[in-house]
C-alpha cells in the first residue's frame, strides 16, 4: 500500500502523504516554516477560496477558462469554502510574507480536489493544473490581499458589528430601568456630584454607537481590492477586465460592495486599510475595557466593595475562599471573570 | 484581558503596516492573524459580557441612596446661593467633624434647614436647570 505520492514543483519532485490535497509547495513550506503553532485562520482560507472561485469564473467570461475546468474549480473551491477540506491547509503564519505559500496552499488544494472531481489523479496537475488554471491572471501578491480584505470585511460586519449592537441594545435597556437611579457621581475615583445611573449607562451606549460608526467609516477602505495588481501592480499576465470583473464578482458571491482597488501599487505594497480598520478595533477594546471596569467596581463587594450593582453569580469564584461568589442575592464578586472578557 | 490582547495586535498590525517596501508589504500573514484575532476575540467576548453580564445586572438602590446621602459633594448645590468659598467650608467642617452636610451648615449658620432641604435634593442636580 502506497502511503505517499511524488509532487512536483519548479524546484523537483517531493513527497506527500497520499491521502491529502496539498502539492509540493504545501508539502515545501511545512519542512522550512516548522515555527510555532499559528495557523491561517479558517475564515481566511475561506475567503481565499471565493476568491478562486470568483476568479474561474471571471476567467471563464473573459475565453481563459474552459467551461469544465472552471466547473471543477467552482466545485472544488465551494467545498473549500463550506470548510469541507478543513484539515487541508496546515501552513503557518510564519511563512513567506507575502503568503505565496498559503495562496499556493489553496491552489494545490483546489487543482487535486478538482482533478479527483474530473476523474484524473492527484499531483497529475491534469485536468487541473495550481498556476495555470486555479491561479490563472493571478499572483500571490495581489490574492494574498485581496483574500485580507474579504475576510476582515466579514468579520467586522457578520462577527464584531452584530456583537456590539447586541451589547449595545442590553445596555440601552439597563439605562431606561435604571432612569430614576440617582447616584452619587465619582471623578478622580472621589465622591462627586449626583446623576442616575441610567446617565451613566447612557455614556456606554454612546460609546458603543459611536464605535460602530468608528467600524462603518473603515470598510469603505477595505472594499476595495488589490486584485487584477498581479505582482507588482501592473497587472502583467491578465486580463484588462479581470479586476473589475472579479470585484464585481465577489460582491455577488458575498453581498459585500466590494470595488476594484484604485492604485494597485499601493494595494499590493501598503495594508493601511487594515491598519485603519484594527484602530476602530483597538478604540472598541479601550470602550469595553471602560464600561466592564466601571461595571467590575460598581459590583465590587459583597460586603467591602461599592456595592451598588449586583452581578450575576455565574460560577464559584475561588479555589480557596468558600461560598465566594455562590449567593444569587447579594453581590457576587466573580465579576473578574467576565470582565476579563469584556 | 480580551482588550489587551487587542491593543496588542494592534501594535503588530502598525508595525506590519509600516513595512512595505517598494512594490510590496511583505508582513501579509501576521496582519490578518492579528486582525482576525482580534474580531473573533472582540465578538466572542461582546456575546459572553452580555449574555452572562449586563442582561442580569441589578441595581443595589440602597446601597446607592446610601453613598448618596453620605457624600459631602451635594454641597455643591448651595455654590450660587452662597458661594463656592462658604460650601468648601461646610464640606472641610463636615469632614473634620464627622457630622453631616446639614449639621455643618447650620453650625456655621449660613442657611436655616428648610433652606438647605430645599436646595440640597439630590434628584433635581442630574440636569441643568
Amino acid at each position: 500500500m502506497t502511503t505517499t505520492r511524488k509532487e512536483s514543483d519548479s524546484m523537483g519532485s517531493i513527497d506527500v502523504a497520499a491521502d491529502v490535497y496539498w502539492g509540493a509547495q504545501t508539502q515545501r513550506s511545512l519542512h522550512h516554516f516548522a515555527i510555532g503553532d499559528d495557523m491561517m485562520p479558517p475564515e481566511f482560507i475561506r475567503a481565499f477560496a471565493i476568491l478562486k472561485k470568483a476568479s474561474a469564473m471571471v476567467n471563464h467570461d473573459l475565453g481563459l477558462l474552459p467551461a469544465d475546468k472552471m466547473q471543477w474549480i467552482v466545485a472544488a473551491s465551494d467545498e473549500v469554502i463550506m470548510g469541507k477540506l478543513g484539515d487541508q491547509f496546515p501552513l503557518r503564519i510564519w511563512q513567506t510574507g507575502s503568503g505565496t505559500q498559503t495562496n499556493m496552499n489553496v491552489n494545490e488544494v483546489i487543482s487535486n480536489r478538482a482533478i479527483e472531481l474530473a476523474g484524473g489523479k492527484k499531483g497529475s496537475k491534469n485536468p487541473v493544473h495550481p498556476n495555470d488554471d486555479v491561479n490563472r491572471s493571478q499572483s500571490s501578491n495581489d490574492t494574498f490581499p485581496t483574500a485580507m480584505h474579504i475576510a476582515a470585511t466579514e468579520a467586522l460586519i457578520q462577527r464584531v458589528m452584530s456583537a456590539i449592537k447586541e451589547l449595545r441594545d442590553a445596555l440601552h435597556k439597563k439605562q431606561m430601568e435604571f432612569n430614576t437611579i440617582v447616584k452619587i457621581g465619582r471623578t478622580h475615583l472621589q465622591d462627586a456630584v449626583p446623576l442616575t445611573l441610567g446617565q451613566e449607562f447612557s455614556g456606554y451606549v454612546a460609546q458603543l454607537n459611536a464605535a460602530i460608526k468608528n467600524i462603518e467609516a473603515v470598510l469603505p477602505g477595505l472594499y476595495e481590492l488589490a486584485i487584477g495588481g498581479t505582482a507588482v501592480g501592473t497587472g502583467i499576465n491578465t486580463h484588462p477586465k479581470f479586476a473589475h470583473d472579479v470585484a464585481k464578482k465577489l460582491s455577488e458571491l458575498t453581498g459585500l460592495p466590494f470595488v476594484s482597488a484604485p492604485n494597485k501599487f499601493a494595494a499590493l505594497a501598503a495594508h493601511d486599510a487594515i491598519v485603519f480598520a484594527s484602530g476602530a478595533l483597538k478604540t472598541l477594546a479601550c470602550a469595553l475595557m471602560k464600561i466592564a471596569n466601571d461595571i467590575r467596581w460598581l459590583g465590587s463587594g459583597p460586603r467591602c466593595g461599592l456595592g451598588e450593582l449586583i452581578l450575576p453569580a455565574n460560577e464559584p469564584g475561588s479555589s480557596i475562599m468558600p461560598g465566594k461568589s455562590q449567593s444569587h442575592t447579594i453581590r457576587s464578586d466573580d465579576y473578574g471573570m467576565h470582565t476579563s472578557h469584556g | 484581558m480580551v482588550c489587551i490582547q487587542v491593543m496588542g495586535n494592534d501594535a503588530a498590525i502598525g508595525f506590519a503596516g509600516s513595512q512595505g517596501n517598494f512594490e510590496l508589504n511583505v508582513y501579509k500573514p501576521v496582519i490578518i492573524y492579528n486582525f482576525l484575532h482580534s474580531t473573533d476575540l472582540l465578538a466572542d467576548a461582546m456575546h459572553m459580557f452580555t449574555a452572562h453580564c449586563v442582561r442580569e445586572l441589578i441595581a443595589d438602590e440602597k446601597q446607592i441612596r446610601a453613598h448618596v446621602d453620605n457624600s459631602l459633594m451635594l454641597v455643591t448645590a448651595l455654590a450660587p446661593k452662597i458661594g463656592y468659598d462658604k460650601c468648601a467650608e461646610i464640606a472641610h467642617k463636615a469632614w473634620h467633624d464627622g457630622t453631616n452636610l446639614l449639621e455643618a451648615t447650620l453650625a456655621l449658620g449660613y442657611l436655616t434647614e428648610k433652606e438647605f432641604k430645599e436646595l440640597v435634593r439630590p434628584e433635581t442636580m442630574t440636569s441643568p436647570r
